[in-house]
């Protein structure tokens, strides 16, 4: 079975050796490490316009069948977030990613734009969300989490995640921010390797980094296996 | 493929905490040959109960060798510890370690590199942002003569670290501890030549595989990935092919 990367973008960011990051390159990454299919959001959806990101994500995927396109979901814009999360569901994308990390918001039920998008989210398949080094996490968001959810997060918060991963089953992270050393191992010993799942924010990163991370955590082979492969394919259906 | 990692952690603190066995466990896991450890104590908090925790961990142990952790936070004790370890082989030279910003530019610094004039090892300087590689500029021009290890190169601010090193010449490299963004051994060796780029992993802040990932990645030559892993770190330390055993 092919590895699944949960976390992958395409478009620009400033001060990286590959400013644009392009289908091609994700491709290639992906080819050379063995990654079969890759979840992508656009980084105009979440730099500039969620709209906008998001038809370049879709028509991404649309070229490229190994993609699965990801909608950025900007919950301070309710409620245009509303309508677009209506109109990305219309077009088949089943993968939502919230950014409170870049966005600004707490990542909260408290939030209300948040919860009443969450809400609307009942057709998704998987709500990815970037937490990020300081984004208020609410143990009250426990109970919106109504689909499988995976958090890229700093390894320095993962116990966070555990906690209230004990609040919701939703709960899942992928390894894109844990390559730090034993990292991994603490997210399969404390979540349980079915919600632990791949990412390695490629191309900005590199693919290969987080793969052998992942080859060089100290988990049974079962596991990791489940990790790279079976979790994602699982919840994506 | 054998291998030197230049920049490891002794300690207590981490998901593994890097005891000296967990080190010697992650070198062997990690098929490198060669660790190059400074104390999270050293780097943290007490200098010389630090160092004096490095020294243990380095006797007798082949596969191991040592950095003396000097701060411009504590300049005497760090004074005090170059007198007292870098008269032994096992330590390939002092880790300026600034446990804030702007502390490269500080009177601090200037006393620790006033003493280690005398030595002629190189210096590794933790470097994680922009300011820190400025600073590392002003550094590296004032003592020409020195070897500076840019350990971290810059974090996310890689490209400010390749112009440095581009303008002052005694400075290399160490870029796998500042993350794993794709693209950038590849920029360093065009513009710098993979002989001024040296490999850490970082552990246990890093996972070995990061490092070691990223550079299996790059699109540079096999001979250019072999003198970043290990090449460069021998003629750099004067260490021979049996140095690990």
């Amino acid at each position: 079975m092919p590895v699944i990367d949960c976390n992958t973008l395409l478009g620009f960011w400033p001060g990286s050796a590959a400013r644009t990051l392009t289908p091609e390159a994700l491709l290639e990454s992906m080819r050379a490490r063995g990654v079969g299919r890759s979840l992508v959001w656009h980084t105009a959806a979440v730099c500039y316009s969620a709209s906008v990101g998001n038809s370049l994500a879709v028509e991404a995927a649309r070229a490229h069948p190994e993609l699965l396109p990801v909608a950025v979901i900007d919950p301070r814009d309710y409620p245009g977030c509303q309508a677009e999360i209506t109109t990305r569901l219309g077009e088949g994308v089943r993968v939502f990613r919230f950014c409170p990390a870049e966005h600004g918001y707490p990542f909260s039920a408290q939030y209300a734009p948040l919860a009443v998008a969450l809400g609307a989210l009942d057709e998704a398949r998987l709500v990815c969300v970037h937490l990020g080094l300081a984004t208020p996490l609410g143990a009250d968001i426990a109970p919106l989490l109504v689909r499988p959810t995976v958090f890229t997060l700093p390894a320095s918060r993962l116990g966070e995640i555990v906690a209230l991963a004990q609040q919701s089953p939703a709960v899942h992270v992928e390894v894109s921010g844990l390559l730090v050393g034993g990292a991994i191992e603490a997210a399969v010993q404390h979540l349980g390797a079915p919600r632990v799942l791949f990412g390695s924010a490629s191309p900005l990163m590199a693919l290969g980094s987080a793969i052998t991370a992942v080859q060089y955590a100290e988990i049974s082979d079962a596991d990791r296996a489940a990790l790279l492969e079976g979790n994602a394919a699982r919840l994506l259906g | 493929m054998p291998g030197i990692d230049l920049a490891a952690e002794l300690g207590t603190r981490g998901f593994s905490p890097p005891t000296r066995d967990r080190l010697l466990c992650t070198l062997q896991r990690a098929r490198l040959d060669l660790m190059a450890i400074a104390s999270q104590r050293a780097l943290w908090e007490d200098v010389a109960a630090g160092n004096a925790e490095t020294h243990a961990a380095i006797q007798c142990q082949a596969a191991l060798r040592g950095w003396v952790v000097v701060t411009p936070v504590h300049p005497d004790a760090s004074v005090a510890d170059l007198r007292r370890y870098l008269g032994q082989e096992a330590f390939l030279g002092a880790w300026l370690h600034p446990r804030g910003p702007s502390q490269l530019a500080s009177d601090g610094t200037q006393e620790i590199l006033t003493a280690y004039r005398r030595y002629t090892r190189p210096l590794m300087v933790t470097v994680p942002d922009e300011a820190a590689v400025r600073d590392l500029e002003t550094l590296a021009k004032q003592m020409p003569q020195l070897k500076v290890i840019a350990a971290g190169a810059g974090g996310d601010a890689w490209l400010a670290s390749v112009a440095a090193a581009k303008r002052a010449v005694n400075v290399m490299l160490e870029p796998f501890t500042g993350g794993c963004h794709r693209g950038k051994l590849e920029a360093m060796v065009e513009v710098l030549g993979s002989h001024r780029i040296l490999f850490a992993t970082g552990f246990p802040a890093w996972n070995p595989g990061a490092a070691l990932g990223l550079l299996a990645d790059a699109k540079i030559s096999d001979a250019d990935k072999q003198a970043i892993l290990t090449g460069n770190a021998r003629k750099m330390f004067g260490l021979g092919q049996n140095s690990t055993g």
